[in-house]
């Protein structure tokens, strides 16, 4: 399949593949090349950043590989409870939420 | 890779699919399968792996294609895991978190907090000036909190998520 195609050679190229060769490379239409990318994109394989290239715009393609949660992620957990906005999805008010504030005297326990 | 012994992704599954729900994910078998064959090889009921599935599919960490029985007209979805949008994920709960926790400090800095000596609770003083002062479950007094704590504690935690 053309997205799998499209996927390999992305992941590929480490610093990005500009669109213009991706859709060389694959010997495909511009449209196609477009909505490939569209469809992989809606799944979070790869992402793509503006780039002027000859004096023409067009886009370098990355593909997204899991790295693991980064230090920022890290912070979710407060001594060793974690926080219970994440993967919530009830429609509440934080300022009144008992498990929000569980979490943040969990913080304030574990920095005192 | 993803590793699911993380503690930070073990607490998010937690938290999306249960404890049952990480036993799908764990189990679950390489390649497309059936909702009715996930249920068979992870000994998890059938509407909980449903249930999983769905929540892994709203959060874009699973995938379904539908077959068609050609001769009986039914549909078979083949479900397929794919956690590599985890980390997509968690930055759109970072965003979220943060926006809570920035609600609960304007929550914080807007009123005065008053506990009650039997731990009934935290009052917010218009509770509390309506009782006069008295504890509005079990009638003892109440006194004040200092929530400055709370406050720097919240401005603390935001900071670091935002820019650790």
């Amino acid at each position: 399949m053309i997205e799998d195609e499209m996927f390999d050679l992305v992941r590929q190229h480490k610093d990005g593949i500009l669109q213009s060769s991706v859709r060389k490379t694959l010997e495909i239409d511009s449209k196609k090349c477009s909505r490939t990318i569209a469809k992989l994109m809606k799944n979070h394989l790869i992402r793509r950043e503006p780039e002027l290239a000859n004096g023409r715009n067009t886009f370098r393609l990355y593909c997204m590989e899991f790295t693991g949660p980064s230090d920022k992620h890290k912070y979710f957990l407060a001594g060793g409870v974690f926080s219970p906005c994440t993967g919530c999805s009830i429609e509440c008010y934080p300022e009144n939420c008992r498990l929000l504030d569980e979490w943040v005297w969990a913080i304030i326990k574990e920095e005192n | 890779m993803v590793d699911l012994e993380d503690s930070v992704l073990q607490g998010l599954l937690l938290n999306l699919v249960g404890e049952e729900g990480i036993k799908v994910i764990t189990n679950m078998p390489e390649g497309e399968v059936t909702d009715e064959e996930v249920s068979q090889v992870t000994d998890v009921a059938l509407n909980v792996v449903r249930r999983t599935l769905y929540i892994l599919f709203e959060n874009r960490l699973a995938f379904y294609r539908r077959e068609r029985n050609k001769d009986s007209g039914w549909l078979t979805y083949l479900w397929k895991l794919d956690l590599s949008g985890i980390n997509n994920l968690l930055d759109d709960q970072l965003i979220k978190l943060i926006k809570n926790l920035k609600t609960k400090l304007a929550f914080e800095d807007n009123n005065m907090f008053y506990i009650c000596n039997n731990n009934c609770g935290r009052f917010v003083f218009d509770v509390v000036s309506e009782t006069e002062f008295l504890c509005p479950i079990c009638g003892d007094d109440v006194i004040f909190q200092d929530n400055e704590v709370v406050k720097q504690c919240l401005i603390k935690r935001i900071n670091e998520l935002e820019d650790p």
